[in-house]
């Protein structure tokens, strides 16, 4: 499965990073902003994508609309610091298919990403 | 015949139809009273089921079939119906109508798995307003649960079941404010216990002056002031209760730590969200100043509470062993101390032998303040000016009974580090020096002659102490009055290039200093 990690935070890149090279995922690319997230994804179309919500230059909303429009097959899982429902719901109306809240152990990002492909052969 | 034939035939057809068609009206009736029952089951259900039960469509619209609690539970006289978010818009904020509609097309459509949208449940636990009869409000808290509803693996509907859970969600929030202020409290208490007593009064005194100006600023009528002016004595503030913080924050007196924290975030807030600030935006200052006060006259009712308790754990342990008490500092407790336990076991001893009630007061003699070189000479000497003090210099108990000398004398043993090197003192409240019972002995000694002896200005009479076998005692006791004391000290002095100085006054004092230099 070919996986893209999105975040600000370099350590978290690393973290989300290993945990996803222990359940065999290849890690295609690493974006730390949004513009940058959008041209990798254009270039390396992966399957699956984290994407922190919070982030410079373009935020994590604005994110998920241009990869959708790009395909909207990816399956994004939302990694947020804030757990404020409304931009939750946006990004899962918008197209995403779960959520993580910050901060998560590496057990709850296994198991989110599990059920992301759960019905994904 | 054939005729007959024919007869029985169309009569035995029509008899077969009847019998057909009995059964089917049979079978019809029979169909219809377990339908009935089946109604009436459902029925029986829905009007005593306690939760509110209804039906979503796609179109968001309420279905028909609903439990008899729902209506009551919006305080309505018939059924609901209609759209559904037109219907909550009546009792539920705006913003929560809003998410409701994404949350619930998120529902019906396939794409999320129900589990994982459940979180995101806008309409969970809400807070929702009811008119009562008399046209008053009433706040409750319903929650709403929506699942999905699969006819054929395809989503058709979402059920919709509706709770009161007021009680639940009110203990909850009392619960938490309980709990929230026990553990300000004990957090208080913790930072009493373990902050020293001075500290925590001076800590006191300068939040009280630090909020007095907050509040004086506050207070001066503004009229006609700039927005420039303003922002200045907001500045001023600030800068105030960011010592505030600093100061609380040193000592772990996190509630005034957040409380000064939250004033600034405040201020922050005044300033950003005002083009033009003129008075009485600084509103909200004038509530957190109070909480604050408040706060600090609690926290000081705590501190005299358990001073007794605070005392013994933080400022001084006075042990009391026989003649000897001994005050111990809580840092030295915790670490090393050769020098100092040697001294406070010397005068537990000496004070017992000589029948003097001695209380000592060691600082600065842990083994890793005296450094190595000198510790040795530093023991010795100290120990020399303990013993001596003692003997010589504390008076007895009916003597200062006599005096009105507080009953327990007291030692200093000072050891500290100074731009010069390290000094030692040692200071006793007994009865001083007495010159010329001094010079007298000096005579008696053979030290000098009586005719020098009346040369010698008195104040010059303590430099006899030191000479080898010099004693003003007449019996040499285990302790002292061997002579041999004082005049080691010298030597040690001298040997390592320090200083030797004494002051005392008759009757009330007796110090010495050594200064060993650095080097």
């Amino acid at each position: 499965m070919r996986i893209m990690v999105v975040d600000d935070s370099e350590i978290i890149r690393i973290k989300i990073a290993d945990v996803l090279a222990d359940e065999n995922f290849e890690i295609v690319g690493k974006a730390n902003n949004g513009v940058d997230a959008v041209k990798q994804f254009q270039l390396l179309r992966p399957e699956i994508m984290t994407l922190d919500i919070t982030m410079p230059l373009m935020d994590g909303i604005e994110t998920i609309k241009k990869i959708v429009e790009i395909d909207d097959k990816v399956r994004i899982l939302v990694v947020s610091a804030l757990a404020d429902k409304a931009t939750l719901l946006r990004a899962m109306s918008l197209g995403a298919y779960g959520f993580l809240c910050k901060p998560f152990t590496d057990n709850d990002l296994a198991e989110a990403i599990e059920e992301l492909i759960e019905d994904l052969v | 015949m054939s005729k007959t034939l024919s007869v029985i035939a169309a009569i035995l057809t029509v008899l077969l139809y009847f019998l057909v068609i009995v059964q089917f009206v049979l079978r019809l009736s029979k169909t219809d009273v377990s339908a009935v029952q089946s109604r009436q089951e459902t029925d029986s259900i829905m009007s005593t089921i306690s939760e509110g039960i209804f039906l979503l469509d796609k179109k968001l619209s309420i279905g028909a079939e609903q439990s008899s609690s729902l209506k009551a539970m919006f305080k309505s006289e018939k059924d609901l119906e209609g759209d559904f978010l037109d219907f909550i818009s009546h009792y539920v904020t705006q913003k929560n109508v809003d998410l409701a509609r994404e949350y619930l097309a998120l529902l019906f459509g396939d794409r999320v798995k129900e589990r994982l949208v459940e979180e995101l449940n806008p309409l969970k636990e809400v807070e929702v307003s009811l008119v009562r009869r008399d046209g008053s409000f009433e706040s409750h808290y319903l929650d709403f649960k929506f699942k999905r509803v699969l006819v054929d693996e395809k989503i058709s509907h979402l059920l919709c079941s509706v709770n009161n859970v007021t009680k639940q969600v009110l203990l909850e929030q009392e619960l938490n404010a309980t709990k929230e202020a026990q553990e300000a409290q004990l957090d208080m208490l913790k930072s009493i216990l373990h902050v020293d007593a001075n500290k925590l009064t001076l800590f006191f005194d300068q939040v009280e002056s630090s909020l007095q100006e907050v509040n004086q600023t506050l207070e001066v009528k503004r009229k006609g002031f700039s927005d420039a002016e303003m922002r200045k004595i907001l500045n001023k503030i600030a800068s105030n209760m960011h010592k505030v913080k600093g100061d609380a924050a040193a000592l772990g007196l996190h509630k005034f730590e957040f409380s000064a924290h939250d004033f600034e975030d405040e201020i922050d807030r005044i300033k950003k969200d005002n083009t033009k600030i003129t008075g009485k935006e600084l509103l909200p200052l004038i509530t957190l100043l109070r909480m604050m006060f408040s706060d600090l006259e609690d926290m000081k009712e705590l501190v005299n509470k358990f001073s007794g308790l605070s005392d013994s754990f933080t400022q001084t342990d006075s042990t009391i062993t026989g003649n000897h008490a001994a005050v111990v500092t809580p840092a030295e407790k915790m670490s090393d101390i050769s020098v100092a336990d040697t001294l406070r076991q010397l005068a537990d001893t000496v004070s017992q032998r000589n029948d003097k009630l001695i209380k000592t007061n060691i600082r600065g003699l842990h083994s890793q303040h005296v450094p190595e070189k000198i510790v040795s000479a530093v023991q010795s000497i100290a120990v020399q000016f303990v013993r001596n003090s003692i003997v010589h210099g504390i008076e007895s108990k009916a003597e200062r009974q006599t005096l009105s000398k507080p009953e327990y004398a007291t030692i200093d043993v000072i050891f500290i580090q100074t731009s010069k090197g390290y000094l030692l003192t040692v200071r006793d409240d007994g009865c001083g020096i007495d010159e010329q019972a001094i010079i007298n002995k000096a005579v008696d000694q053979g030290i000098v002659s009586t005719e020098k002896a009346a040369t010698i200005p008195l104040a010059k009479a303590p430099i006899f102490l030191f000479y080898p076998g010099f004693s003003s005692k007449d019996e040499a006791s285990v302790d002292a009055g061997r002579g041999f004391g004082l005049d080691v000290v010298k030597k040690l002095v001298d040997d390592m290039d320090g200083k030797l100085n004494v002051t005392y006054e008759k009757g009330q004092f007796c110090q010495f200093r050594v200064l060993f230099s650095i080097g």
